[in-house]
């Protein structure tokens, strides 16, 4: 039997080096974010896409996709099967999506407030005008859902249907990691040592360390990986997508940090933007908060509270079953999700 | 090339076919004994896995793009099939040897003389394939991801070294961590938990601390030099922390850091009586980015200690889970189960102490004391070029804040245009249609919208 297991070994390990080999040599560009886009508005590296479409959206109100700063959007679109903006344009929504470029030390004093009242409120402006609409509908994801909903607090009016994905509001959390260390940091001798921009190298050590054993499980389960172009390339497209990490402006790193991680103004309707108190009560159009059920990143229970916090009447809470990244690319998200949230937009559009 | 090596797989499996037929009659004449399967088995798919990995080579277009896209070791690929055959000729031949019986060489069925090669060349042939699959994965990976990829392969190597004594002691059931500790020394161990963490152990702090100063003196008698009015100062530095150098071997890290914030006090008065000048100005810096540094390392050495007590357990843990299946089953796991489990048990390890809060309070300290050094650093760097046309941090700064400035103005300006169009339009007024930031959609050279696809 041992000779068995040897010889099996062998040959395995043949077949799996010739089917690497082949793999590896096949490619010649990892290509993300490939579905067709026109870049309708922007203002400095902040950039506003307009996803293509062949027939007429089944919703007359387009969704803007607000992506948070730390890394890019890309995750929304990594790959044409796995790929949540196509399935909305396939679902029948009309798509845009904000580009925030990447920021550097020229960024280092942009704040919150331009980010929200500014580039968010002129995205926000345009699709409507372009639309002529009073109001469009929002997704915010992740921390771009927290500038989400506070730009939904301070102009509701302009804003039909809000959905949220993984999106922390709540920022007095033990589970999250994230939530428990930067209670401890020093905000200001980082922003400060690292001259008014936060690398995304840093941010990303942070994410690492959540669960320190990632990279290694990644890289063992190679092998198997490169045994299959498909998985081969969804490797090599995660790869990317999480090496593209933007620094981030140092002032909104430095108020989002203190704001809401350290003292939890928002939840609190302590929060204020613009010499405006953001009062989440004031939000009262339909409300769609999506959380994941094991995000590691993001845990539940900093996301679920906004179902209860805002004002509006018609407001939703959806479990996902998965984690902060699989909520973009598993399966699931293709079947379930994606054609959830764009019915839940659809029903909502007369 | 085709039929070439057709021919020499032809060849070979003759010479297969040949050796395996008399196992067949040398089997059947020993009473009671079936011809094991084994080679059958191997060669049929060996063979096909061969013509497989041609196939793909001539994908390629031609033999040179195949030679250039294929591993360098392909060109050894016809000899290695051989040499695999030999090993299995041997591995029959004693087989034979336990029944008193003597098979030929293999050189009797191809007319070729064989010298003891085994599976030596074999394991240089999968060695040489997955150097090639690492490198051109590499190329593939983004570079700011490539030297985790490379710290982990060097990791899986190294603890590779141990998988021989690890399976010995699964199977004799051994797994306290005294024992563990024999074949896994704690200098390993930190060298395997660094690599997993993805830092460089400290192995001496007492001496780490002494190299800090030795450099430090050196820069600052390097510093002198170019600045000769330095010389009392530096001299005088110098003396200071050869002396500190004398004491600071005490081996809490607690104690080393009070001794460095005591000498950081008693510098500082030394340069409260100095005079003011720009080489004394960044003399004091250097000496504070010594300082800084220095408490860093043993902040950073704190927490990797704190970090490497807890992941002790892990291996003495992983290796008794598979003692105990072992005991039931007598089956090893191969070495990258084994690799993947202690992995586990090290992060459920690692995760109870980055959930503390003495962790998250000793993480933060390190950050900050980091983040000290790098912007003294920079300070030392714009101090040093002040004078040179270059653009400074602290220019630029002026640059970026000023920008901020303006475009909220514009924005300002934009809120109360838009205010008063609503007043004469009743309230009803739409975004402004054009606005001095908004940039029509881009014309490309076709006079088509700017276009991603």
């Amino acid at each position: 039997m041992a000779e068995h297991s040897f010889s099996d070994q062998i040959l395995q390990q043949v077949d799996t080096a010739t089917d690497a080999i082949r793999n590896i040599s096949d490619i010649s560009d990892i290509d993300i974010a490939t579905a067709p886009r026109d870049t309708v508005w922007e203002d400095g590296k902040v950039k506003l896409f307009h996803f293509r479409r062949d027939d007429k959206p089944k919703a007359k109100t387009p969704v803007l996709i607000v992506y948070a700063l730390v890394n890019r959007w890309e995750m929304m679109d990594l790959q044409p099967n796995r790929s949540f903006v196509r399935k909305l344009v396939s679902e029948g929504m009309d798509v845009y999506v904000i580009d925030w470029g990447y920021a550097s030390r020229l960024d280092r004093y942009k704040t919150m407030e331009d980010y929200i009242l500014g580039n968010v409120g002129d995205c926000v402006d345009f699709i409507r005008r372009k639309h002529k609409l009073p109001s469009i509908n929002l997704l915010g994801v992740c921390q771009g859902g927290t500038f989400s909903v506070i730009y939904s607090a301070l102009f509701p009016e302009k804003v039909k249907n809000l959905a949220t994905l993984v999106t922390p509001v709540d920022f007095d959390n033990k589970q999250g990691l994230l939530f428990k260390w930067a209670k401890d940091l020093d905000v200001d001798a980082m922003v400060d040592g690292f001259g008014g921009v936060i690398p995304g190298e840093f941010l990303n050590t942070g994410f690492d360390l959540l669960k320190p054993m990632n990279k290694t499980r990644k890289y063992l389960s190679l092998p198997d990986t490169l045994r299959e172009k498909d998985k081969l390339m969804n490797f090599l497209r995660m790869e990317k997508w999480v090496a593209d990490s933007p620094d981030q402006a140092g002032e909104t790193y430095r108020q989002f940090i203190k704001d809401f991680y350290q003292k939890n103004l928002l939840i609190k309707g302590e929060f204020e933007l613009g010499g405006r108190k953001v009062d989440l009560k004031k939000i009262t159009m339909p409300v769609l908060t999506i959380f994941a059920k094991d995000d590691h990143i993001v845990p539940p229970d900093t996301t679920k509270p906004l179902n209860e916090k805002v004002g509006s009447k018609d407001k939703e809470l959806l479990e996902f079953p998965g984690g902060h990244i699989g909520v973009f690319v598993g399966g699931r998200s293709q079947s379930l999700l994606t054609p959830a949230v764009a019915s839940w937009y659809i029903h909502r559009d007369a | 090339m085709k039929k070439g090596i057709d021919e020499m797989l032809e060849n070979q499996k003759k010479a297969f076919e040949s050796w395996k037929d008399w196992t067949d009659k040398w089997m059947r004449t020993m009473p009671g004994m079936t011809p094991p399967a084994t080679g059958k088995d191997f060669f049929v798919p060996w063979m096909d896995m061969q013509r497989k990995w041609w196939d793909e080579a001539m994908k390629a277009g031609n033999v040179k793009a195949a030679t250039e896209q294929m591993p360098p070791q392909w060109k050894d690929w016809m000899d290695m099939q051989t040499q695999a055959s030999e090993k299995w000729m041997e591995f029959y031949r004693d087989q034979a040897k336990q029944f008193g019986a003597s098979g030929p060489g293999f050189s009797s069925f191809t007319g070729t003389p064989f010298s003891d090669m085994g599976a030596k060349q074999w394991q240089n042939w999968m060695e040489e394939s997955n150097k090639w699959i690492k490198e051109n994965i590499l190329d593939k990976i983004p570079n700011n991801m490539k030297p985790h990829y490379q710290n982990f392969t060097v990791l899986y190597d190294e603890m590779a070294k141990f998988w021989e004594p690890f399976q010995q002691l699964i199977q004799f059931g051994s797994f306290s961590k005294s024992t563990t500790d024999q074949f896994f020394s704690p200098e390993a161990y930190r060298r395997i938990v660094g690599l997993f963490l993805g830092f460089k152990p400290v192995e001496n702090v007492a001496k780490m601390v002494e190299d800090v100063n030795t450099f430090f003196e050196d820069y600052i008698i390097s510093l002198q030099k170019m600045t000769p009015g330095t010389h009392n100062f530096t001299d005088s530095w110098v003396r200071f922390f050869r002396d500190w150098g004398r004491q600071s071997g005490h081996p809490g890290l607690q104690a080393v850091a009070e001794i460095t914030h005591m000498v950081e006090k008693g510098v500082n008065s030394f340069y409260h009586v100095a005079g003011p000048s720009e080489e004394l100005a960044m003399a004091k810096l250097v000496k504070d980015i010594q300082f800084a540094y220095t408490g860093f390392l043993l902040k950073s050495s704190e927490l990797q200690q704190v970090l490497m007590d807890a992941g002790q357990f892990a291996l003495p843990d992983t290796i008794k889970a598979y003692a105990d299946e072992f005991q039931k089953t007598k089956k090893l796991p191969n070495y990258s189960e084994f690799f993947n489990r202690y992995a586990n048990h090290l992060e459920d390890y690692l995760l109870e102490v980055l959930e503390s809060d003495e962790y998250s309070v000793l993480q933060a300290d390190v950050s900050k004391s980091g983040i000290a050094v790098k912007a003294k650093m920079d300070e030392l760097v714009e101090m040093t070029f002040h004078d040179m046309p270059f653009l400074m941090k602290s220019f630029a700064d002026e640059v970026a804040r000023e920008n901020t400035s303006l475009r909220r103005k514009i924005r300002e300006l934009e809120t109360r245009l838009y205010a008063i169009e609503s007043a004469f339009t009743g309230g009803s007024a739409m975004p402004k249609e054009e606005t001095p930031k908004t940039a029509a959609p881009r014309k490309a050279s076709n006079g088509k919208k700017t276009t991603t696809k």
